[in-house]
């Protein structure tokens, strides 16, 4: 194609050199940008998917009402994968780190608590005394849920620091029938450790502290709810709050997540009762998803910076050229070449340098973002990233492609026009 | 008209000097001219600086228009709050090429009837430095739309024919004056166009080179029938040792005095 050959010496190779660098190094960042970003988004969705079941139905029912609505949603319902009731509530509560120890318990002062512990043969009395480490008031979120087959509804596993048998919540008694604490898990930051005993005081609901065991940790990330979280057996939390035989949730887990608000639809349908509430995991962090999907192109457009300025100096060069090679264009136009062709000369150019910049761009900043994780890989941790993998994904690289090379396109346009305006007599006589 | 290759018909132009937004002078370069040119024929126009060579070859070649160009604003005299556009470039008539008027041609259209009827020779053959001779000699065929392919070849053939294939793959830079103006004037005929146009074409040769041009196109316009219109200063190299004219013909061209303006009212009427 002959304005390929001839937009080959538009520019000096040494200038078209260095602009395409620029704009490799553009698309470089823009690249490492969305890769970091997609594992923000990946951390992100893990605690959302973790902190909520994919699907929540509720509603103020007894045990007898919720286990007809489960096996009605069931039934009616293929997509399903786990459904159970669960009791949220949202509870005041004094929580106590403390150190259990046997003891002759005589209470001296309002820190040293006693534990009897009678065995159901013989009157048996082991005395424990628990020496708080730390004391905390707090207004708290209970989740009280039901274990399937092992198996929580909520995908919190890949949340907790600490025990992950989950079974620990709901064993009562150890092989010898002796009672356990009931464990639990708690939110991280609250208290330094991921084990150990507590004392839990519910405030307004009990008069007296009673003893848990903190399973492990649940590390939420960025994400923070407006109350801490904690999570126990429905048995646990009936009892602790005083709930008898009341549910007030139905958690469900679906195979597909994401086609969480047709299920959701279709239990709409179902139940057709006012008195329902259903809610997805998807509907609850819309505004957090849009929050991301905002940050994520608030970046793209400062990182898109770079390649703006590699625009300009394109432009620049081009608007330059022009004027050097008023002669040359000067003399194609004496030869008959149409306006359009040295339109498409130009054209050609910045496209040239779009394409190139755009392909080893993205391999650059692909590997970049390896580098980019290798030497960063604490802080970004610290940012929530968990394990930072490079990621880019087709319609990163589509949208990137896109900007790129359409904005080097524009950059075309008006050195184009004007060397179509040159006068040829006037340019020949240069 | 169409025994007329070119016909040129009261073809007027005059420029209007302008400083500091008053009309200073008029240059009258074409009067009513008249030219023609047969099928064939091989005219050189000939006359002094200034008179009007290279632009009446301009405007045959369609590199240059007939009309009113380049707009500028003056006072006018009586009233001198008062501006009117007047251009700097005054121009009419009537130009008629391989019977095609060139006033009707624009854009696309004026390119490809550029293309494939006129070749143009310059006074300093403006080859393309970056490209090779072949490569500059294509370069009027691939415009054309022709593959590189058929290009290089009828490049080629003329290369040839000009005893210059050895310089095939050289660039301009290390080409002499002659070669220069040998490839140009491959280049002008490798779309085997109806006419050329050639100005000034051995303006910038040594004398030792001249001639040898002037008889390359007493050839091509022998052998090939070309039609050519020459602009020169050098009349004396179109005559032989007979002090016989070699060409068709010489068209002369006056000079062109420039005419002061001084209290003449400059108004609408005058320039509309």
């Amino acid at each position: 194609m002959l304005e390929l050959t001839l937009s080959k010496y538009l520019v000096k190779r040494i200038y078209t050199f260095l602009l395409t660098l620029g704009a490799i190094i553009g698309v470089a960042c823009l690249i490492i940008i969305l890769s970091l970003f997609y594992n923000y988004y990946l951390s992100s969705e893990k605690v959302f998917m973790g902190i909520h079941p994919h699907i929540e139905i509720h509603k103020d029912m007894t045990d007898q009402e919720s286990l007809k609505v489960i096996q009605y949603v069931q039934q009616q319902i293929p997509e399903i994968e786990n459904i159970q009731p669960a009791l949220y509530l949202q509870a005041r509560a004094e929580i106590s780190e403390v150190n259990r120890t046997k003891a002759f318990c005589v209470q001296h002062d309002g820190n040293m608590l006693c534990h009897s512990r009678v065995d159901n043969v013989n009157e048996l009395h082991t005395r424990y005394g628990f020496h708080i480490i730390k004391k905390q008031t707090i207004d708290i979120m209970v989740k009280g849920i039901c274990l399937g087959n092992n198996v929580p509804v909520m995908d919190f596993q890949k949340l907790i620091n600490g025990g992950t048998n989950l079974n620990r919540i709901e064993q009562y008694e150890d092989t010898n029938q002796n009672p356990l604490p009931w464990g639990f898990y708690l939110e991280q930051g609250l208290f330094s450790t991921l084990s150990g005993y507590f004392l839990i005081h519910f405030k307004g609901i009990e008069d007296r502290k009673k003893q848990y065991w903190l399973n492990g940790v649940l590390d939420m990330g960025t994400k923070k709810g407006k109350y801490p979280l904690m999570i126990m057996s429905l048995k646990s939390a009936r009892h602790s709050l005083k709930k008898k035989d009341f549910v007030n949730t139905i958690e469900i887990r679906i195979k597909q997540p994401y086609n969480a608000d047709k299920v959701s639809q279709k239990i709409r349908n179902l139940l057709n009762n006012k008195d329902f509430l259903i809610e997805n995991w998807i509907n609850k962090e819309t505004a957090s998803f849009t929050f991301l999907t905002i940050i994520k192109w608030m970046i793209f457009a400062i990182v898109f910076s770079i390649s703006i300025v590699a625009a300009i100096s394109i432009f620049s060069t081009l608007y330059l050229t022009v004027l050097e090679n008023r002669k040359k264009i000067s003399i194609l136009k004496a030869l008959g070449m149409k306006d359009s062709s040295i339109y498409i000369i130009f054209l050609l150019k910045t496209l040239n340098i779009g394409l190139i910049s755009t392909v080893f761009g993205c391999l650059l900043g692909y590997y970049g973002s390896y580098g980019f994780i290798y030497f960063f890989k604490e802080s970004l941790e610290k940012l929530g990233l968990e394990n930072p993998q490079p990621h880019i994904s087709m319609n990163d690289i589509s949208i990137v492609a896109v900007c790129t090379i359409g904005l080097f396109l524009l950059t075309a346009i008006i050195p184009a026009r004007n060397a179509v305006k040159i006068d040829p007599i006037e340019g020949l006589n240069q | 008209m169409d025994e007329f290759m070119i016909n040129v018909s009261n073809l007027n132009r005059t420029y209007n000097l302008i400083e500091g937004k008053q009309l200073v002078s008029r240059q009258h370069i074409f009067r009513n001219l008249n030219f023609s040119v047969k099928r064939g024929e091989f005219v050189a126009v000939i006359g002094p600086s200034g008179c009007g060579k290279s632009t009446l070859l301009n405007i045959i070649g369609s590199l240059d228009s007939i009309g009113n160009k380049n707009y500028a604003k003056i006072h006018q005299s009586c009233e001198k709050d008062k501006e009117i556009k007047i251009p700097e470039v005054e121009g009419d008539g009537a130009v008629f090429v391989n019977g095609q008027d060139i006033r009707l041609l624009k854009g696309a259209n004026k390119a490809r009837f550029i293309n494939q009827n006129i070749g143009f020779i310059f006074q300093f053959h403006h080859l393309i430095p970056e490209l090779t001779a072949v490569q500059n000699i294509a370069l009027p065929m691939q415009i054309n739309g022709q593959s590189k392919k058929e290009a290089f070849k009828a490049a080629m053939n003329l290369l040839i024919e000009m005893d210059m294939e050895k310089h095939a793959n050289r660039k301009p830079d290390i080409l002499s004056g002659g070669e220069k103006q040998r490839v140009a004037i491959a280049r002008a005929l490798v779309n085997s166009p109806h006419i050329l146009l050639a100005d000034e074409p051995t303006g910038s040769l040594h004398p030792q080179f001249k001639k040898d041009i002037i008889n390359l196109f007493i050839r091509l316009n022998h052998e090939k029938q070309i039609t050519i219109v020459m602009v020169t200063h050098d009349v004396d190299s179109l005559y032989n040792e007979q002090k016989n004219l070699m060409i068709t013909s010489l068209f002369p061209l006056s000079g062109s005095p420039v005419s002061p303006v001084t209290g003449k009212k400059a108004d609408d009427k005058t320039f509309n």
